[in-house]
């Protein structure tokens, strides 16, 4: 009998699906991620701002990230990057954020609009760096939330700080952003995950590859 | 003094949703202006809320109302496949009209006063039915 391939698909998170979500968030959170409340994740996910990748077999979410346009700041920020342990190192996590980073571009032209994209990472926690690297971050300027508005379980510095480091993403990262999408992803992650991507009833993947690459092209 | 009309209020819709496909259908509904103005009429003529059409598009509500101020609007090549997808969705309404137009042995009429009946004249409401039976 032919084994298949374990699949997960790439989707919106719905709001019906927020409690799911938020559970995965809470187990998998550490000292280095700002925590969401129950109330940030149905929030986010009403509004449809967090993306998600589910187990096509239990239903289960296996990784996490949103995207948000703050509008102080006219930044979209890629964050809240959660991945289930067993699923690490297996590429997921890369493969979320280019997903997240490829559907804000092709649905909300960010540079058009004089916006950037940034990702936050916590100053002692050196797990994402090269994730951020490898997509095409590139380290901008520290930062540093006033303590009192800090989740008080996230790690602090000996001077009783939280710093954060702001990567963002440069024009040479989408050039590579559409390379991936365009000629190396096969819709398979490692050697067994199967991956689907559902854009909904209105986009398919072929348009999201033609207009990134069109953009990436009138760089 | 104000004349009254008699308007099929299921005429009325069948016009705003030919209008509205009218508007699809033309080329220029890729470009900036015109699709801002698709999706500020995308949720009139299919009668949906914000929610409905960022569900469908899989983008977040706050996306719609920039694209309905000409905000962040998506890349033209995406633009293609939501305007192709809004597009079936006008079909399936007219399609669901006709056949409930075609089931109705006394269309319910409305007294409207003429002031206000202008969306339904101004789309032919009838000529559109005939169409769609054809």
């Amino acid at each position: 009998m032919i084994r298949r391939k374990p699949s997960y698909t790439f989707a919106q998170v719905n709001p019906t699906e927020a409690v799911a979500a938020f559970s995965f968030h809470e187990n998998a959170a550490t000292e280095h991620i700002w925590p969401r409340t129950l109330e940030d994740i149905r929030r986010y996910s009403q509004l449809g701002h967090l993306f998600g990748i589910k187990s096509d077999e239990t239903g289960e979410f296996v990784a996490l990230c949103y995207a948000i346009l703050d509008e102080d700041t006219q930044a979209w920020e890629v964050g809240g990057l959660i991945v289930a342990e067993p699923f690490r190192r297996g590429g997921l996590g890369i493969f979320l954020v280019r997903m997240v980073l490829a559907h804000t571009f092709v649905f909300q032209q960010p540079w058009a609009n004089d916006q950037r994209i940034i990702a936050h990472v916590h100053e002692s926690n050196n797990k994402p760096r090269g994730l951020l690297g490898e997509i095409g971050f590139v380290y901008s300027k520290p930062v540093e939330p006033p303590i009192d508005i800090v989740p008080p379980t996230m790690l602090r510095n000996e001077g009783g700080k939280v710093i954060g480091h702001e990567f963002e993403f440069p024009p040479d990262g989408l050039k590579r952003l559409s390379h991936w999408l365009n000629s190396e992803f096969d819709g398979t992650l490692g050697t067994d995950m199967e991956i689907n991507i559902d854009l909904g009833s209105a986009a398919d993947i072929e348009s999201l590859k033609a207009a990134l690459a069109s953009m990436a092209e009138s760089l | 003094m104000s004349r009254l009309l008699e308007v099929n209020p299921r005429a009325v819709r069948v016009g705003v949703l030919a209008d509205f496909q009218a508007l699809l259908s033309q080329e220029s509904a890729v470009d900036d202006e015109q699709f801002q103005h698709v999706i500020g009429r995308a949720v009139e003529a299919l009668e949906m809320s914000d929610e409905d059409l960022a569900d469908n598009i899989k983008v977040s509500r706050p996306t719609i109302n920039r694209w309905k101020n000409g905000r962040n609007l998506p890349h033209p090549l995406m633009r293609r496949p939501i305007i192709a997808w809004l597009n079936q969705q006008v079909t399936a309404k007219l399609r669901l009209l006709s056949r409930l137009e075609g089931g109705a042995t006394q269309p319910r009429r409305t007294r409207v006063r003429a002031a206000g009946a202008g969306a339904a004249l101004r789309a032919k409401p009838m000529r559109a039915v005939g169409k769609m039976r054809g």
